[in-house]
């Protein structure tokens, strides 16, 4: 088989598109934002015409300052409990979903609104519904019988709120994907199990999740990288509030930056939210066994 | 194969869609704007307000002017961003004063000394005293950066049918030994919204409660309680944050911590307001008193529109009967006489990018629109302007009767930060609303909260070259 | 007796769908009625469940400001990434599948950091560039800029879905003559139709809600949904019942797009083509 040239970059020639599209615009942008971190960039220094290098300077004050290590504390709690909920959530429904029902066209459309929803509005829609005087929430519960809840003003509750906004919000996506997977898997695997004589969960176990794992790890890596980065719902929502009870590290760093233009000092703390996703992700990839790369 | 063709015909079909659409994005490249004045405003009544006056100056100059609507949550950012770009966009932008210390410094902002000394250009009738007092907020080691335009301050409301009701003041009488009457002091105050807390099923004004009722409101969001608290931090004991003389952090001494301490018990030891206002900002502490669940309300006067409509504060009114009324905040009386005031206080102002594509068209436009003229229309059409002549302007007093009050309250005008102008002042401010909100959820004492309060602004200073 | 059991069986399953269809409609559902109350309804309690409807909260929203460009904005916008996006990321996705190419790894790897960095790290640099360039307030800033966020998605999720049909198949009809975008066209994306219909769709939510970058690089012409939707929360108030009105009008014709392309989530794309 003669190599030719295109044969050889046939690969790279597929790639292309899409990186360029990717990394024309962000190319500029990420670099710029590195080397930000390294910087002392506030309006004294922007006003006096030279932004210092300062080495790790912000990352320095960062370490030091005990609402930073909080932030990262409430990410990771954010994230953790959202996706575990979401998952196994996500994944029973899928599995419900997952064969001829009646209306089912609109059953799956109306699962997926949830997810539909811009988050301005969720976050505003939660924010009269947890409301400790007027909202919805506390009149189902006071139906039961049950105290109202300061849902938003307590912090020991506030985080548990925006947890459950998450995850009414975001389990819609995984059922979409898994859902797609479930379909996307062939039938022969599970004509033969029958044949074979396999329990339910049997089959679950040793033909649809190998199967179906690829899609699980695009899940749990996608749903991570959109958890560590939530933003726009929790902002609105709590403002990171109250006191620093929701406030995760993007809005820890949006605060530094867009509030108070400490820019280097909040790119370095977006830079430590890449790191921590990066790990994580890279977890997610070691864990599953490289059969995915290979 | 059936299904493999259809399937095709999809794919070239969204090919073709969205080729197609991308078509459209060249649709929209920004045109050229209507008229050479860009003007920044967030959303909200100011908006429709702007837009009004700026039509009405259209039509008297000729002048075109473009308003740009910002979303309240985000006007700082895109303002900010703007003004940092080498191309600008913006003529005017519409900012809050404690913005101008940290633009001044970055130089993003243009002056107006020149505008003002040159006789070419000012106007005959202006005169920078009838902008005085506000004016100075909009400036900055002796530069004049911003023309003010919306001085909105807070009132103290009080229902009158809960004062006047016989069985209460007669209850009240016996209670404290002294007749019941508008607070004018923060004791009387703190009484009166101790008296007026009531259970559900207890009696008040002759009728009994459905839900449970308050004393007052209380602000206590982060980004909302840093425009309560001045009112308690200066007018309580006269604390402050910084020394004016040596930049010296102070918000953590005896003065200070006190006046924290007061708000703070209103809702932790009092028990004066409802349990969830840590999350309350202008529209719960406004649906709170309109809806007729406090007896008294610390609350922008922007909120006497509101509650001047029966439709929408359904609980100030009966048989078309108003049932509130407001007047100055209360002071703390030492020895007899008011010893410390403050009025919680915003002030808002128009200014001119260093980057602005026409400096000397929106010199003249924000000129108009602060000047007796354009102020007494932003009057007229619900705003709050601070010029002297548009607010004692007879016309502008019998639509807007609460202009009375406000001029009684100027004295005490105060907001976070106050006495002193750093490039810093946006970053005190969302720190003071950062301290007062774990004060008030309760995980930090007053003092505690205002240490933590005083290591951060000094390390912001420190960060700003202001302290070594 | 197994009749009786299966429809037992059935019953709890469309049982458990029906709550959870419940609990997650409930929301939604609660935004629309808010849609169609007067303000001054909205928070009251007890909430009045029959209530007269009123249209004025939707009038008022279409009438009061230049709202049929900001729905077009949104839409061209999302329509455009998404094509293109989910062109680019089948491509991109079916080579990182079915070819073994140094610098496999560090391709997929690179194209996962775009996703991860947090939308405010790039905002400010981002918009200095395209102010350079003339295209802030533009509907293209939009389109280039979900790039960074969907094009990632779509390439790792059709790499999935890739990954799960054999190569068999398009060997086999490489076999008779077919072109390797022949058989990727043919065979391999007909088989993996339920991932493009769900990148589609994520890909059409993402560029549709998103808020940060079209508030900072949009100001009056190109402006989108989310930001015209945050206009509502003022310095005096929120307004709950315009919010609501457009927030549920939002919904519409991304529910449409959804229902008009799950039928591509139907199984049965069985692999009957070829006969092992």
């Amino acid at each position: 088989m003669k190599r030719s040239l295109l044969h050889i970059s046939y690969p790279y020639l597929l790639l292309i598109p899409a990186f360029i599209l990717i990394f024309s615009v962000l190319c500029y942008p990420l670099m710029a934002s590195l080397v930000l971190s390294f910087h002392k960039w506030t309006f004294s220094t922007y006003g006096e015409g030279r932004v210092p290098f300062i080495g790790l300077g912000n990352f320095i004050e960062m370490s030091a300052d005990p609402y930073f290590w909080r932030s990262i504390v409430n990410t990771l709690i954010f994230s953790g409990s959202s996706l575990v909920m979401e998952f196994f959530l996500g994944l029973g429904v899928a599995l419900l979903l997952n064969r001829k029902l009646v209306g089912t066209g609109m059953i799956r459309t109306l699962v997926i609104l949830p997810f539909v929803l811009s988050n301005a509005v969720i976050g505003l829609n939660w924010r009269l519904m947890y409301n400790y005087d007027y909202g919805i929430i506390n009149y189902f519960l006071s139906i039961f019988a049950i105290k109202p809840i300061l849902w938003l003003s307590d912090p020991t509750k506030a985080m548990l709120s925006v947890i459950i906004v998450d995850v009414w919000n975001c389990t819609s996506f995984v059922v979409l994907l898994l859902l797609s997977g479930l379909q996307a898997i062939p039938q022969t695997p599970y004509e033969a199990a029958k044949i074979d004589g396999a329990t339910g969960w049997q089959v679950f176990r040793f033909i649809t999740l190998p199967l179906l794992r690829p899609v699980i790890l695009v899940v749990l890596i996608w749903r991570t990288m959109d958890l560590f980065r939530c933003f726009d719902m929790i902002y609105i929502l709590t403002g990171g509030g109250p006191g620093h009870a929701t406030e995760v590290l993007s809005i820890y760093s949006y605060y530094k930056g867009f509030r108070y233009f400490n820019l280097g000092y909040a790119a370095a703390a977006a830079w430590v939210l890449v790191a921590l996703i990066m790990i994580v992700c890279l977890g997610y990839l070691k864990l599953v066994r490289s059969e995915i790369i290979d | 194969m059936k299904k493999d063709e259809s399937f095709s015909k999809v794919m070239v079909l969204a090919g073709l869609i969205s080729v197609l659409t991308l078509g459209f994005t060249f649709g929209a490249v920004a045109q050229e704007k209507i008229g050479p004045i860009t003007v920044s405003m967030w959303s909200g009544p100011e908006y429709d307000n702007l837009v009004n006056c700026a039509r009405y100056y259209e039509q008297k100059t000729g002048r075109k002017i473009f308003i740009e609507e910002i979303a309240r949550e985000a006007l700082r950012e895109k303002t900010t961003t703007v003004l940092m770009a080498k191309k600008g966009r913006y003529d005017v932008s519409y900012v809050d004063k404690a913005w101008i210390g940290g633009y001044a410094k970055a130089r993003l902002l243009q002056p107006l000394n020149d505008f003002i000394e040159d006789p070419d250009v000012a106007a005959s009738w202006f005169s920078v005293d009838n902008l005085k007092p506000p004016i100075d907020d909009l400036a900055m080691d002796g530069k004049m950066y911003g023309f003010p335009s919306e001085g909105d301050c807070q009132f103290l409301f009080w229902r009158t049918d809960l004062f006047n009701h016989p069985e209460e003041k007669a209850a009240f009488k016996a209670k404290y030994g002294y007749e019941l009457k508008v607070p004018e002091t923060w004791k009387v105050y703190l009484d009166v919204a101790r008296f007026f807390t009531r259970k559900k099923g207890e009696r008040l004004a002759g009728k009994i409660l459905k839900d449970d009722f308050y004393g007052t409101t209380l602000a206590g969001k982060r980004t909302e309680a840093c425009w309560e608290i001045a009112t308690f931090l200066y007018g309580y004991e006269g604390g402050k944050i910084l020394d004016p003389e040596t930049f010296e952090v102070v918000v953590n001494k005896p003065e200070a911590v006190a006046g924290f301490t007061f708000y703070t018990d209103l809702l932790r030891k009092w028990h004066v307001v409802s349990p969830d206002v840590p999350t309350w900002g202008y529209p719960e502490v406004s649906a709170a008193f309109g809806g007729g669940h406090t007896a008294m309300a610390m609350q922008w006067m922007a909120a006497v529109a509101e509650f001047n409509d029966p439709a929408r504060s359904a609980g100030l009114w009966k048989d078309g009967k108003r049932l509130f009324e407001y007047t100055v905040a209360p002071g703390r009386e030492i020895e007899g006489k008011i010893k410390y005031r403050a009025v919680q206080a915003s002030q808002w102002g128009y200014i001119i990018p260093a980057n602005a594509p026409n400096p000397l068209g929106a010199y003249k436009f924000i000129e108009w629109l602060t000047g007796p003229e354009g102020a007494k229309m932003w009057a007229l059409n619900g705003g709050i302007p601070c010029n002297k002549l548009a607010l004692t302007d007879p016309e502008v007093l019998e639509k807007q009767p609460m202009f009375k009050v406000l001029a009684e309250s100027y004295p005490y005008r105060r907001t976070i930060p106050h006495y002193v102008k750093t490039s810093i002042d946006y970053e005190v401010q969302d720190t003071v609303g950062l301290a007062c909100n774990q004060m008030v959820i309760g995980v930090k004492t007053p003092q505690e909260a205002a240490n933590e309060l005083a290591k951060t602004i000094e390390e912001a200073l420190r960060r700003e070259g202001y302290l070594k | 007796m197994k009749k009786i059991e299966k429809h037992i069986h059935n019953f709890l399953i469309y049982l458990a769908i029906i709550i959870f269809l419940i609990m997650s409609m409930f929301p939604i559902y609660w935004l629309f009625t808010l849609s169609l109350k007067l303000p001054h309804e909205a928070f009251s309690l007890p909430p009045t469940w029959i209530f007269k409807p009123t249209l004025e909260n939707y009038a008022s929203t279409f009438l009061y400001g230049p709202f049929s460009r900001y729905l077009i904005n949104s839409i061209v916008v999302a329509l455009s990434n998404t094509g293109l996006s989910v062109m680019a990321g089948s491509l991109a996705a079916y080579s990182l599948a079915r070819f073994n190419f140094r610098g496999k790894k560090l391709s997929l790897l690179a194209v996962l950091i775009a996703p991860t960095i947090p939308p405010i790290a790039i905002a400010i640099p981002l918009y200095m560039i395209y102010n350079d360039y003339g295209l802030i307030d533009t509907r293209f800033s939009l389109i280039i800029t979900y790039f960074i966020f969907n094009l990632p998605f779509v390439v790792w999720i059709m790499y999935g879905f890739f990954q799960e049909i054999p190569e068999s198949l398009e060997e086999s009809a490489m076999l008779d003559g077919c072109s390797r975008l022949g058989a990727m066209w043919r065979i391999a994306l007909p088989l993996v139709a339920p991932g493009l219909a769900a990148a589609s769709i994520i890909c059409i939510i993402y560029s549709w809600n998103e808020f940060l970058y079209a508030m900072i690089f949009t100001g009056t012409y190109a402006k989108t949904m989310p930001v015209a939707i945050t206009g509502f929360i003022t310095s005096r108030g929120v307004y709950w019942s315009k919010v609501a009105a457009c927030g549920s009008l939002v919904i519409l014709p991304v529910f449409l797009f959804i229902l008009f392309v799950q039928k591509h989530l139907i199984k049965g794309l069985s692999l009957g083509a070829v006969k092992e």
